[in-house]
């Protein structure tokens, strides 16, 4: 283990491959500031070129845009009170009273430190614990993948946040989209309509840039006219002074411990883990009801925890194969494109490029930190950039992306139709991010069905009687179940304190 | 929205009801496997089939007096005139770029976008359309070695 995280080390700080995880870092802190921009949108959007990268340095990109992503959206929580993606708006709740009483820089400053922190920490965690939940998982066969992968779709439920029965429609459409293509396992072409385009199936990028991107300019435009002019704020001194650090140290550490059990949770996120550390943060404190009116500890705590999923979150996709959230979903898509299967066999056949994954978050982070404090006074300018610039040129980086992939215009247009599809379906209230798990589990699912019934000699049984995959089907079954449940439990109750 | 989801989840049967069929036909289980192509897919119509019964159950049980979500689309709004533009835009691209190419289609999208979000200026126009070329030439073209297409005239 030790030589090859020593030769990894040697890997990821050649100057190229910093310049790429600064680049990717840049990209990620921009769209993660930029409110109508998505982390998601950001690893969509990067995905096609760095795939033109050799070896691992495509991979070291994402994890820049990965980490930047979520720290970029506290800045203009922070600043103008629009949080750049849902992680951050806990962070608005103390760090915009801090920005009103002229302490704009100070809280940037413990917003881009507990962010680092909770990062590393993340990563520290993620090499310690991945390790160990990977030998457990080589006793896997194929029932126990099988039910695994049931488990990471079962996340749909969270995914969805207005109504978990669109949300598995979503996902189930996600499935049908994987299984247009040649069947792998018999050579029979599926839904296919006579092209040889649709016989590799339908591609992975052109399905994200238009789920994600393209769709988000579409909407753009659709909501074009409603921006708002913000005033300046003059920062000076960005760098957290000694005492606030040290006031801030327990909330920091505490965070980031409920960050990375959080994002280690399948379905759960940012959002939620920021929200939990802000919580407990207040609860923890002397003076609770302190909390809102801008203290530091409110800035941190939501910004640690909120970093700290990014490293918890890639605990259950390296080792499981099972993304975390909708922005490892498309981590997930980006590695296996680069050839990587995540997965407990990852541990043993491909060891530096686990370890490149770890030690590429750990950098990730440092560079978060270092142009955190170095360019703030950029990316806090980012929130002023009108969506009439930033769309077109949305727009031509997804039609440039999707095309470097085949050098396709099938991929364009796919990707604008696919775009199109979605602008309407979230208007609907369909989320997107289950059709993209659907699409990436899709294939673990069947092939594994395939393999078990093909043990079984056709009983599904198989799936009921081992434990771990028994399990996972439980545990599954009472995710998508069991908050509707709980709903109608509480609706019974709520009306029988009304007739009472 | 009510009568929103009602549509959808017909809409969806009928995909579904389409994709059994044609699932039907890929055959059944050859040997050496334990199922064949069409099993796996039937069986996502089928669940399709079932969510979008409960959608339609889930709108149909609304009560009258509950509280609405607003409409999804609001056809006389500007936002969806600008969309309905947006769509003509998009669709006279796809056919520029088949025919002259990425640069031609690119020079008619920019500043067509930048028209319809409100952008007046001719001068700023040209320069982020200008820019943007400049800046894939020099990644994407120059760095990365992509060849961009030139369409059916310019290939």
């Amino acid at each position: 283990m030790l030589e090859s995280l020593i030769t990894v080390i040697g890997v990821v700080f050649q100057p190229f491959n910093l310049l790429i995880v600064l680049l990717g870092t840049f990209v990620g802190i921009f769209v993660g500031a930029m409110p109508g921009l998505s982390s998601i949108m950001g690893l969509s959007l990067m995905l096609p070129l760095t795939l033109r990268f050799e070896g691992t340095t495509g991979i070291l990109m994402l994890l820049g845009v990965f980490c930047g992503a979520i720290y970029g959206g506290s800045i203009t929580a922070i600043l103008v009170k629009t949080p750049g993606t849902a992680n951050s708006a806990a962070t608005v709740l103390d760090g915009y009273p801090l920005t009103m009483r002229g302490e704009a820089a100070r809280a940037l400053g413990i917003s881009t430190f507990s962010s680092m922190f909770g990062g590393l920490f993340s990563a520290i965690m993620l090499l310690w614990t991945a390790p160990l939940l990977s030998k457990v998982a080589l006793s896997f066969t194929s029932p126990e993948y099988f039910s695994l992968a049931i488990f990471g779709l079962s996340m749909v439920t969270s995914l969805s946040s207005k109504n978990v029965t669109k949300g598995l429609i979503s996902a189930v459409f996600g499935l049908m989209l994987g299984t247009v293509g040649m069947d792998a396992l018999t050579g029979v072409k599926r839904f296919t309509f006579g092209t040889t385009y649709l016989l590799g199936g339908i591609a992975m990028v052109p399905v994200l840039i238009g789920l994600y991107a393209f769709s988000q300019g579409l909407a753009n435009v659709e909501n074009a006219g409603g921006e708002q002019k913000h005033e300046s704020v003059r920062l000076k001194r960005t760098f957290p002074s000694l005492p606030d650090l040290r006031k801030t140290l327990p909330t920091m550490i505490r965070s980031s411990v409920i960050g990375t059990v959080v994002g280690a949770i399948p379905g759960t996120g940012g959002d939620i883990a920021s929200w939990l550390a802000y919580n407990e943060a207040r609860r923890w404190d002397k003076k609770p009801e302190e909390f809102g009116s801008g203290r530091i500890e409110g800035v941190a705590a939501p910004e640690a925890a909120n970093n700290a999923v990014s490293g918890g979150a890639l605990i259950p996709l390296l080792t499981l194969g099972i993304p975390g959230d909708a922005g490892t979903a498309v981590m997930l898509g980006a590695l296996m494109m680069q050839g990587i299967v995540p997965g407990p066999l990852l541990f043993t056949s491909e060891q530096q490029k686990v370890y490149t994954i770890i030690v590429g978050l750990f950098v990730a982070n440092l560079c978060m930190g270092l142009l955190g404090f170095c360019g703030i006074r950029l990316f806090a300018k980012i929130g002023d950039i009108s969506n009439r610039y930033l769309t077109p040129i949305v727009f031509v980086f997804c039609i440039v992306g999707t095309f470097a992939l085949n050098n396709s215009v099938n991929d364009i247009f796919l990707m604008m139709l696919i775009g199109v599809l979605a602008f309407f379906l979230m208007k609907l209230d369909f989320p997107m991010p289950p059709v993209i798990l659907g699409l990436i589990l899709g294939d673990t699912l069947e092939k594994n069905l395939q393999r078990s019934l093909m043990v079984s000699k056709g009983s599904f049984s198989i799936f009921f009687t081992r434990p771990i995959s028994l399990c996972l089907l439980l545990i599954a079954f009472l995710s998508v179940f069991l908050p509707s449940l709980m709903h109608l439990v509480k609706a019974k109750r709520a009306k029988g304190g009304a007739d009472a | 929205m009510k009568k929103y989801d009602l549509g959808v989840s017909a809409l969806l049967i009928v995909l579904a009801l389409l994709m059994i069929r044609s699932s039907l036909t890929l055959g059944a289980a050859a040997s050496g496997t334990a199922m064949g192509s069409g099993v796996w897919p039937a069986m996502l119509g089928v669940l399709l089939i079932v969510l979008s019964v409960i959608m339609a159950a889930q709108a149909a049980l609304k009560k009258n007096g509950a509280p609405e979500s607003a409409a999804p689309f609001d056809f006389r709004s500007a936002g969806m005139k600008r969309m309905v533009i947006l769509f003509g835009i998009l669709l006279l691209f796809a056919v520029l770029i088949k025919l002259l190419g990425f640069y031609i289609a690119i020079l008619f999208l920019v500043p067509a976008v930048m028209r319809l979000l409100g952008e007046k200026r001719l001068w700023m126009n040209a320069a982020l359309t200008i820019g943007i070329l400049a800046f894939v030439y020099l990644i994407f073209v120059l760095l990365l070695d992509l060849k961009l297409t030139g369409g059916l005239l310019f290939g």
